[in-house]
């Protein structure tokens, strides 16, 4: 690894994409992501890149799709209600299968909601907030050197796949300060883009970016291959963490910025002889069965805990599918759940499932 | 330290508001009567408003931007700091947003802000990569300047890496701002480092070493939303 | 066997779906043929919209990417800001760019994005069969103005070259008809002006055709094109709006 700097998260994304070779940004400015488009439309066109800020979220993520179609790596990131808008852009990008970088820094809803931190996009991100059947490949870091990270992996993920891949932040994530170290060099993976719109030079077959076939038997083999990729990254990029996990009795699932919280709640629980593990899914989805599978043996039941009414749940009822008790807290709004709350419910799991269980 | 307006600027992110708010109770140990003004147009998160029952427990007095750390992001600016800035009585330490941008709020009351009475604080973190050179943090110590329509009078380095911060961190951070003084022949007024276990400065250096307690930390973020 | 007109190679062999007498045909002849005479087609990335031209990728021979309702210029201002050497037009209707699509067509217009956009008039939805378009006329039946054009209901038609030409950004603007031959010619010279002005980087170029939907006006190709003589044109007056004196 390279150099130690301070950063804050929405800034180490910002910089993660710069040097995974995106010089191409399009966005609108909304609360607690902006310092994203601030810090491109300081370093992009130093770089030789391009920043635009578009006329609205719409144009944004279709300003995306024009140059994602061109092969060119390329970024957009937004709030909540600004990712409501690019939802139709979205489905477009998932149909033609082009790659692009989306980022959603979370905040509270529905409708203008609030600036404050939340989870409450799960669904949108996960279970596809446009039309149509698709997928997006979901990342969650929980630190800003995850944060960098992923966005780096996030482009690879999106070329190797043609499709998008979203950085699910929250707004503490996005506006925390954290060292992160730089590697030297950074992994990108070169891929051909023989399918790209950039002019057939006389020398090809024309290419065409589309997402409309005429023929519903067309319409259903695109469908049917696109449901074929999604089987493949199902079972090669889920992306989980395990903490504490060898000698739990309990597991709390959570991811983010809660999965911190989570990880002190373990030490609390230490303290008073409880012994709990974390389960934090990276990717959202493909959601990692995998993890569940590996403590489920030891597991006596879950907690699972979220800035949301419960939207991740469902997927963790779906992964332990009804093997275990799967409790759930959650907090909305722009709060956080707070330790002394989560501590009541491990202390009161503890007692039912592990002391008189 | 001898005048009485202290206005805290500086590149985003840099740690300003833990420099207010620590030189703010400073202040107020030392017997004055003090204002702390949150003037953060910037930042949506982590303003020095949270650290607000910090200040309060040491009779300070706290006013914010409006809308500071609540669901909404309107930077509207109160108009009580009027009412201080020509109260001699008081302190006054203002938390400025970061950058030219953060420092426009300084040229917003540059003309209730008395020469004679005020100081331009500009700090610096060489941790932070947009102000990682001498040249860079020029560039914004002008920018700020130009912004705030007044001259910097004295630099604040606080160059750290947060926990992982390490002696020779702090060293480095000190030759880069001793540095820096003297490109811009703007003296250093301190040199602050935030007090851990471990921690020391076993070099001789010629300006003083202002100790920071913590009080910008996500725990009392957490809490300010309850 | 002397060759004394042909089908232009920017064009590709596949039969159009448009209806009889629809100048869809025309229009895209017009573009086909700039691209052939400006030798662009290679490096041209054209941006189809949705209406009755959502697939002129399938006659067009240049690289194409279909656009979401609308997005056209945005998708447009993406390709041309990732590949600046890339030529790049968008064809659009008056649903697509003066409805839906009308913030996109603003902003690349006030942006001077270097791009060229064909616009076809036909004051009608062809697509979802007959209804109002921003640019149907006072009076004019369609089946979601079965009493005709109201302005106290409707409000009152968008003319847009007249509007854009308001802006400082656009480069080249000009409206013109495909209602007969010499028109025809007129227009032509539009359009390959268009994408010279684009060639020439001196950024927004917009050409509006005057076009007939037979099918949906309930009337005969003739009729049509008597229509845009007598009825469009003294509403939407032919000329150039922008750039009259931009040499190229």
């Amino acid at each position: 690894m390279g150099q130690k700097l301070l950063m804050r998260g929405n800034e180490a994304i910002a910089e993660a994409a710069i040097r995974a070779g995106c010089l191409h940004y399009f966005g609108y400015p909304i609360t607690p992501q902006t310092e994203i488009a601030h810090y491109m439309a300081k370093k992009l066109p130093k770089a030789g890149g391009v920043f635009l800020q578009a006329e609205s979220e719409v144009a944004a993520i279709n300003m995306v799709y024009g140059a994602g179609s061109t092969g060119t790596r390329v970024m957009t990131s937004s709030s909540s209600p600004g990712i409501s808008l690019k939802q139709e852009g979205l489905s477009y990008l998932a149909g033609a299968q082009v790659p692009a970088v989306v980022v959603n820094i979370v905040r509270g809803g529905p409708g203008l909601g609030g600036i404050q931190p939340a989870q409450s996009d799960y669904f949108q991100a996960c279970k596809g907030g446009g039309h149509g059947d698709y997928r997006q490949i979901v990342l969650a870091p929980s630190s800003v050197q995850e944060l960098y990270e992923l966005t780096v992996e996030a482009f690879n993920l999106a070329d190797r796949y043609r499709m998008v891949a979203m950085i699910l932040g929250d707004g503490i994530l996005g506006q925390m300060m954290e060292v992160v170290e730089f590697r030297d060099k950074e992994p990108i993976e070169d891929y051909d883009k023989p399918w790209a719109t950039v002019g057939h030079g006389n020398a090809r077959e024309q290419n065409v970016v589309t997402s409309i076939h005429l023929s519903p038997a067309v319409l259903e083999k695109m469908n049917q291959n696109l449901q074929d990729k999604y089987e493949i990254i199902k079972q090669k990029e889920c992306r989980y963490e395990l903490y504490n996990w060898e000698d739990a009795e309990l597991f709390i699932v959570a991811y983010g910025t809660v999965a911190r919280i989570a990880k002190s709640i373990i030490e609390m629980a230490k303290r008073e002889g409880i012994k709990v593990g974390l389960v934090r899914p990276v990717t959202l989805w493909p959601f990692p069965q995998e993890a569940f599978e590996k403590v489920i043996g030891r597991a006596k039941a879950f907690l699972t805990v979220e800035m949301s009414s419960g939207q991740m749940l469902e997927d963790v009822l779906l992964a332990v599918n009804g093997r275990r008790k799967v409790y759930f807290h959650g907090r909305m709004g722009g709060m956080v759940p707070v330790r002394d709350d989560i501590m009541k419910m491990v202390r009161d799991i503890y007692k039912k499932h592990v002391k008189n269980g | 330290m001898e005048k009485r307006i202290h206005i805290i600027t500086g590149h985003y992110g840099v740690g300003k508001s833990e420099i207010s708010v620590n030189l703010a109770v400073k202040l107020s140990k030392q017997g004055r009567k003090v204002l702390f003004a949150d003037m953060d147009i910037i930042n949506p998160y982590f303003r020095s408003n949270e650290a607000r029952h910090i200040l309060e427990k040491h009779g300070i007095e706290v006013t914010a931007t409006k809308f500071a750390n609540t669901n909404v992001d309107i930077p509207a600016l109160t108009g009580e700091l009027r009412k201080y800035l020509f109260d001699r009585s008081y302190d006054i330490v203002m938390d400025v947003g970061g950058d030219n941008a953060g420092a426009l709020v300084v040229g917003r009351y540059r003309n209730e802000i008395r020469d004679k009475e005020a100081a331009l604080y500009y700090v610096i973190n060489c941790f932070r990569p947009e102000t990682a050179t001498v040249s860079s943090v020029i560039n914004v110590l002008n920018e700020i300047r130009d912004a705030s329509r007044m001259d910097v009078s004295y630099l604040i380095n606080n160059s750290h890496l947060m926990d992982d911060t390490t002696n020779s961190d702090i060293e480095k951070g000190i030759d880069f701002a001793q540095e820096v003084s003297k490109t811009t022949k703007i003296p250093i007024v301190f040199h602050a480092v935030m007090k851990k276990d471990g921690i020391k400065i076993s070099k001789d250096i010629k300006e003083p070493v202002f100790w920071l307690n913590k009080t910008m930390t996500l725990e009392n973020h957490l809490q300010f939303l309850e | 066997m002397a060759v004394i007109f042909q089908k232009p190679k920017a064009l590709k062999d596949t039969s159009m779906h448009y209806c009889p007498g629809c100048t869809h045909g025309i229009a895209h002849r017009l573009v086909a043929e700039a691209l052939d005479e400006l030798d662009i087609e290679g490096k041209t990335v054209g941006i189809a919209s949705v209406g009755c031209s959502y697939n002129s990728y399938d006659y067009f021979a240049c690289d194409m990417i279909q656009a979401p309702h609308g997005r056209a210029p945005a998708v447009a201002t993406g390709v041309k800001r990732s590949k600046p050497d890339c030529v790049v037009f968008t064809y659009q209707g008056d649903g697509d760019l003066a409805a839906i699509g009308t913030a996109e067509i603003i902003h690349a217009a006030a942006r001077g994005e270097n791009i060229t956009v064909i616009f076809i008039n036909n004051t009608i939805y062809g697509m979802t069969s007959g209804q109002m378009a921003p640019t149907t006329l006072l009076n004019q039946y369609t089946t979601t103005t079965p009493y005709g054009r109201i302005a106290d209901l409707h409000g009152f038609p968008i003319n847009v070259c007249e509007m854009l030409a308001t802006l400082q950004g656009p480069a080249y603007i000009e409206r013109a008809s495909l209602h007969d031959v010499k028109h025809i010619r007129k227009a032509k010279e539009a359009v390959k002006k268009a994408f010279k002005v684009q060639l020439a980087k001196k950024g927004f170029s917009l050409v509006e055709l005057l076009s007939t939907c037979p099918t949906n006006w309930g009337l005969s190709p003739v009729e049509s094109l008597k229509r845009i003589k007598d009825e469009m044109i003294p509403h939407y007056p032919l000329g150039v709006f922008k750039g009259e004196n931009l040499e190229v």
